[in-house]
């Protein structure tokens, strides 16, 4: 690699990305897990292109119609056969995947949760997600009338080799300050969209691409209550020794349920040669550390405290920020403890496969339930998926708000209106809006760079068996002791954080500290950002900032304005109208 | 630095009720109520107005281990302020240091580290000359605050 020199890319000088490539030491994305490529019939310019800006990565598949780089992957063929007709495949996972895997990327997806790049002895390509959806994957549509569509792990390096002009997804942005992330499989860049679960996008030879939706196997699960947590229980046994087998586990490891279980789970399966982590959530509490470290001692397992500095503010919301492409804020507090990962990694031994507890929450601990209000069913889900607007005049000006709050309910409906009978709805209303593509950026946008990850509790078979229990058994986390008790009898009984926590939170959060309320303040009084703002926010003292970062609400939507204000500083020059008066626009 | 130099009789008529995680030096053991280590908190914790906590260099613990947690759980479910007493900087790392809501230090470059990794708001500097007035004065009477005073030496 080149560094301070032009980034080389071996496609012609006129090329439209060429403007939008920056110096390989401003950009280069030095992930450890990451992927471009293409489906369909096309030149792999675009594809080197995107390499080169991902920091130069091995060819896995170049084949007439598809390509794909990347840092390490699985390879598979298939034989007429064992399949329709014979293929060849690429499977690549942010977690460790087996030395060999069955050759059908269906098959791939459900058990492994790899996405796949497929190409047919026809010629027929096919992009396959995985099966979570959890695992982000973008495509460039905005010329899907082409014979190919390029696709990458990551947002920048497709904005940055796009053909079309920059446009900003002004719906995405809405959601993300009301929501906190993009709904529909937006992204910030209008046309990059973000695969959905099951997804798949095929090409056929000569054809135009489709991408297909429908199917999602998860959807299919009808909680008719035959199942028990024994299943649970051994699915989640199953693939957290399937994954010691693979390598060395660590953990993310807080106060509550998703982590005490796979942390037992590591410990029982690497014989306590494992070391947990933990950091604070910035919830003006200790507790989770507090917590975390009586689990760790228990199980008699290495524990780290990562204390975040309030110095490091500004630039671990940068970092969170970039890693995520800019499409939320959610675990922003993570970026401390994700940076000493990748630090300390083959130092102290501690190199292994980070547990996260991603979807334990939806899918085994009951979260989301509808409430007992009269609204309808889709009002209900869509104010509590969009909670933060409640007294969102404090901080966003009034047409911002109808603006957001309508973009956001015109994305919501399509996605909700169709769960609204399923004896999951919730759960997976929660799942598509709220978990997919805000919180699973933390896993799979920010730790994925510095180590490999895994997310149990989206493997398929323990998905299955926890929503083959009836929805009102998940209710307030009531299968989580039970769950944990034949493993752990001790750790069953232990309170979590939230158990012991006190109507009154004692520490000053660092997302209201001084320091970082002089960042927000400085962020958002920029314009274009502070036409956005609540009349007299802009010219308040830090005190009154500090005030609105000590609520939650409030604090979401200061941290979405300063992702807009980064996001718009990061693509300074390169996006066609940069002006954020769309939102601003009076509803009709 | 020593610990003698921590403490002095607040100006306040207020009696405040300390604690400590871990044991604390003479003179200054003579403001402190009790070790939580030695005398587990129960009910009684909740009368505490400030729990201090010596830092390991100072021979306070410094892993977050059984009764420590135990200790410092009590404190947050109480509302107890904590308040490291750093010596050094190696003082700020570790475990119990994580979990401390306050620090106070007379060292300036343990200072300058400590408002880095806490916070301006959350350190509090001592002047290092013995016979000072008292650096932190507030109004209300049992606020935490008053007992911070540079020393008595």
């Amino acid at each position: 690699m080149c560094h301070g020199a032009p980034i080389w890319h071996p496609g012609p000088p006129s090329a439209p990305w060429a403007r939008r490539m920056v110096r390989v030491a401003d950009s280069a994305d030095s992930a450890r897990w990451r992927f471009c490529g293409r489906v369909g019939q096309h030149s792999d310019h675009r594809v080197a292109a995107m390499s080169a800006l991902l920091g130069e990565l091995p060819v896995l598949m170049r084949h007439e119609h598809g390509s794909l780089q990347g840092t390490s992957a699985v390879s598979w063929t298939a034989t007429a056969a064992a399949a329709d007709s014979a293929s060849s495949g690429v499977s690549w996972s942010p977690a460790p995947l087996p030395a060999t895997l069955p050759p059908d990327p269906a098959v791939i997806a459900e058990r492994h949760d790899a996405c796949s790049l497929v190409v047919g002895e026809s010629g027929e390509a096919r992009l396959h997600a995985g099966i979570s959806g959890a695992v982000p994957i973008y495509a460039d549509l905005t010329s899907n009338t082409t014979s190919a569509v390029h696709f990458c792990t990551h947002v920048d390096p497709l904005a940055r080799t796009s053909g079309t002009p920059l446009r900003p997804d002004w719906d995405a942005w809405a959601h993300i300050l009301a929501m906190g992330a993009p709904l529909a499989g937006r992204t910030t860049f209008a046309g990059i969209r973000r695969l959905p679960p099951w997804g798949r996008l095929t090409v056929p030879p000569g054809g135009r691409p489709d991408l297909a939706e429908d199917g999602w196997p998860w959807l299919d699960i009808d909680g008719g209550g035959e199942g028990s947590l024994d299943a649970v229980r051994d699915a989640l046994v199953d693939t957290v020794g399937a994954l010691a087998g693979r390598g060395p586990l660590t953990s993310l490891l807080s106060g509550g349920w998703d982590s005490r279980i796979l942390t037992t789970l590591a410990a029982n399966a690497t014989a306590g040669e494992q070391t947990a982590w933990t950091t604070s959530s910035d919830t003006g509490m200790v507790l989770e550390e507090l917590v975390a470290a009586q689990v760790a001692e228990r199980l008699g397992i290495r524990h780290r405290v990562i204390q975040p500095h309030r110095s490091d503010f500004a630039a671990d919301l940068d970092h969170f920020a970039r890693s995520v492409d800019y499409q939320t804020s959610f675990h922003v507090w993570l970026v401390s403890l994700a940076r000493t990962l990748a630090d300390v990694k083959g130092i102290e031994g501690i190199e292994g496969t980070v547990l996260d507890g991603l979807g334990g929450g939806v899918f085994v601990g009951g979260a989301f339930p509808d409430d007992d209000s009269s609204e309808s069913l889709l009002a209900k889900r869509f104010d509590r998926m969009a909670r933060y607007l409640k007294g969102a005049g404090q901080i966003l000006h009034p047409r911002v708000i109808e603006q957001i709050r309508e973009r956001s309910r015109s994305d919501f409906e399509p996605l909700a209106t169709p769960l609204a009978d399923h004896p999951y709805g919730s759960t997976f209303t929660a799942y598509l809006a709220r978990t997919l593509p805000g919180i699973s950026l933390a896993p799979f946008g920010l730790v994925a760079r510095s180590a490999p990850i895994a997310t149990p509790f989206l493997n398929d078979r323990v998905v299955r068996a926890a929503l083959a229990i009836r929805p009102d058994k998940h209710a307030d986390g009531s299968l989580y002791a039970p769950l944990l008790r034949p493993l752990a009898p001790e750790l069953a009984e232990l309170p979590t954080a939230a158990d012991l926590t006190p109507a009154r939170r004692a520490h000053r959060r660092r997302v209201s500290s001084i320091e970082a309320a002089e960042h927000f303040r400085s962020l958002l009084t920029r314009e274009p950002i502070r036409r956005l703002l609540a009349p007299g926010l802009a010219e308040a003292d830090l005190s009154r900032w500090q005030s609105r970062l000590d609520n939650t609400g409030f604090q979401h939507l200061i941290r979405g304005l300063a992702t807009l204000a980064l996001w718009l500083e990061r693509y300074d020059g390169l996006l066609d109208d940069a002006s954020t008066d769309t939102l601003l626009e009076s509803v009709g | 630095m020593s610990t003698t130099r921590w403490l002095r009789r607040p100006q306040s008529k207020a009696e405040l009720r300390i604690a400590s995680i871990g044991e604390v030096d003479a003179p200054v053991a003579e403001f402190v109520g009790r070790d939580l280590l030695a005398d587990p908190p129960g009910t009684a914790a909740e009368t505490l107005d400030l729990v201090l906590v010596p830092g390991a260099s100072l021979g306070g613990p410094w892993r977050l281990a059984g009764e420590v947690i135990e200790a410092f759980i009590e404190c947050e479910r109480r509302g107890v302020p904590t308040l490291l007493l750093a010596g050094t900087a190696a003082d700020l790392e570790t475990p119990v240091a994580a979990v401390c809501r306050a620090v106070a230090a007379d060292d300036p470059v343990v200072v300058e580290h400590a408002r880095s990794r806490f916070g301006a708001d959350r350190v509090h500097g001592l002047p290092p000359v013995a016979g000072r007035r008292p650096l932190l004065r507030r109004r209300a009477a049992r606020r935490w605050r008053d007992v911070i005073v540079a020393g008595t030496g």
